[in-house]
């Protein structure tokens, strides 16, 4: 195949676009629809498991020392605890901050004169949440840990909800795209079926397979390109809407974000655009060039 | 330029289109298939471009042997086949001009060869003036002529028409087939299955008869009924 050619087969490809106008238009549309339903089902998820990841991360370990452990000690353990494998970070929290603060959280308390009672504590944060029981176990091996908390009941709570978003969420995108992919290659089908007569016209005429398939399939990709470019504006005002009633209803919900970027969101649907389509009409066509 | 040797065409339906059919066909000649509805002349044709293989029996078209022809070398066949149908088969999307400059894209021909080219064969089938036309614009007649310039566009050295006058009033028909006529005597092998008795009576040319499957008579500078 020469250059001459492949630009007489692209050119074709538009042609046939233009002239085959409300083909083009169903076609597109029915892309673009499916994809905007795709992507925005996907986002949602990964809204809501970002969501759930957040809250898990809030859980901490409080670790209480004994009362009679003295500041260099604490700032030992806190060294030792920071090089336990899956600790985050450690803050130290030492009773004079905590005291003023304790007072003033129940001032109907009278603590005039009474001394400092409170342990210095260690805040654990630890990096995966489903190792913290194990992380917890370790640090009340040290002799100066009075007592540890790991709050393991909520955490498993917030962890099984995490678990359901994400395992739902990944069946469900499965689902949702094969039921794409299927539409998306029913209208490039269609788009190919009502040309088989051309198709057989043109290996009258002595065209190669390949010379009737590369116009075709550059068809698919335009048409899915088109379309993922129009589902890309639709989940695009979706989200800048979402995101306004939310900042008006739910203030608090403001930072919640699918921590996905326009441009990825974007790269993803022509992806899935060009490839479903050029994929669809070539699958397509073979049918009709079997002979 | 063609050769059946004892082709048989069964159809996986159970209708035995053509049955121990021999014929050859010479380099120049000019040669009519007739016969009622129904007794083989398409299947014919068909096995001259591929379209169908013989259940049985070797056909060899321009030193090929259809039978064992690799499908990638179809394309190529019929590149040296001009094929004109009842039905014109133009591409409905594309413009005379375009239908012309396709069947010559398709052999790989330069622009400049296609610039050149298609005046002449528009002019030679007396179609330039409705060169920018899409086949829905045009009669039938001008339709035939047009699907008659793309089969000869690149100069093939055979031409298969199957009831070109089919859809055509007498004197539209006539002047196809003076069209063809002219083809063949430019040098092109033309074989053309047809019901216009008048035209084949006219011509006297060969003349190949079939009667459900079979040839019945095969006769040089005949009409469309036996003399004998
Ligand atoms: N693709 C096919 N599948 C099954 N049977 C077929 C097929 N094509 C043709 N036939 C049968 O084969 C026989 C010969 O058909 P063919 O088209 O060759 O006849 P014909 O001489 O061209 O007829 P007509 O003059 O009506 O065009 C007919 O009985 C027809 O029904
Ligand atoms: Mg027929």
């Amino acid at each position: 195949m020469n250059p001459r050619s492949i630009e007489f087969l692209i050119q074709e490809a538009f042609v046939g676009v233009r002239r085959n106008g409300l083909m083009a238009v169903a076609s597109i549309s029915t892309i673009a629809l499916s994809l905007a339903i795709l992507a925005s089902f996907c986002l949602f998820i990964f809204g809501a498991h970002r969501f759930a990841q957040n809250e898990l991360n809030k859980f901490e370990i409080a670790v209480y020392i004994k009362t009679n452990t003295d500041k260099t000690a604490v700032a030992s353990l806190a060294e030792q605890v920071r090089g336990i494998p899956d600790v985050r970070s450690v803050i130290v929290y030492p009773k004079e901050q905590a005291w003023p603060e304790f007072k003033k959280s129940l001032p109907h308390i009278d603590t005039a004169g009474l001394n400092n009672p409170l342990p210095d504590k260690l805040r654990v944060a630890v990096r995966d949440q489903r190792r913290t029981t194990k992380v917890a176990d370790r640090i009340r091996q040290f002799e100066e840990v009075d007592a540890v908390q790991d709050g393991r009941t909520q955490r498993q709570y917030v962890l099984a909800i995490t678990d359901f978003v994400k395992w739902f969420g990944i069946i469900a995108s499965f689902a949702l795209l094969t039921a794409t992919i299927f539409i998306i290659s029913n209208a490039i089908r269609l788009t190919v079926f009502v040309r088989r007569r051309e198709i057989r016209i043109m290996q009258m005429v002595g065209a190669t397979n390949w010379f009737i398939r590369i116009p075709l399939v550059i068809e698919g990709v335009i048409f899915g390109a088109s379309g993922a470019l129009i589902a890309f504006g639709l989940v695009g005002i979706g989200i800048t809407y979402l995101s306004s009633v939310v900042a008006r209803v739910m203030p608090m919900m403001q930072t919640v974000s699918t921590g996905v970027g326009r441009n990825e969101i974007l790269a993803a649907l022509m992806t899935g655009g060009v490839v479903i389509g050029a994929a669809g009409s070539f699958v397509s066509i073979r049918r009709f060039l079997k002979n | 330029m063609i050769d059946f040797q004892d082709v048989s065409v069964l159809y996986p339906n159970g209708v035995r289109a053509l049955d121990g059919v021999n014929v050859t066909v010479q380099k120049g000649e000019f040669a009519f298939i007739v016969g009622a509805t129904g007794s083989g002349k398409s299947t014919l044709l068909k096995l001259i471009y591929r379209e169908e293989l013989p259940t049985q029996g070797q056909v060899r078209v321009m030193g090929d042997d259809l039978t064992d022809l690799h499908p990638g070398a179809v394309p190529y066949l019929r590149r040296k086949i001009g094929i004109v149908f009842q039905d014109f088969r133009l591409l409905p999307q594309k413009t005379v001009w375009e239908n012309l400059a396709f069947a010559l894209r398709v052999i790989g021909a330069p622009s400049r060869e296609i610039v050149r080219r298609i005046p002449e064969i528009l002019d030679l089938v007396s179609l330039t003036h409705r060169c920018d036309a899409f086949p829905h614009q045009l009669s039938g007649g001008e339709q035939q002529r047009a699907s008659i310039a793309r089969a000869l566009v690149n100069n093939p050295p055979l031409l298969v028409a199957d009831e070109p006058t089919g859809n055509l009033d007498p004197d539209t028909s006539w002047d196809i087939i003076q069209l063809i006529s002219r083809i063949n005597i430019r040098g092109a092998t033309v074989l053309c299955a047809t019901h216009d008795r008048e035209i084949v009576d006219k011509m006297r040319r060969r003349v190949v008869v079939l009667d459900r499957g079979h040839i019945i008579r095969d006769q040089q500078r005949s009409s469309y009924d036996d003399e004998s």
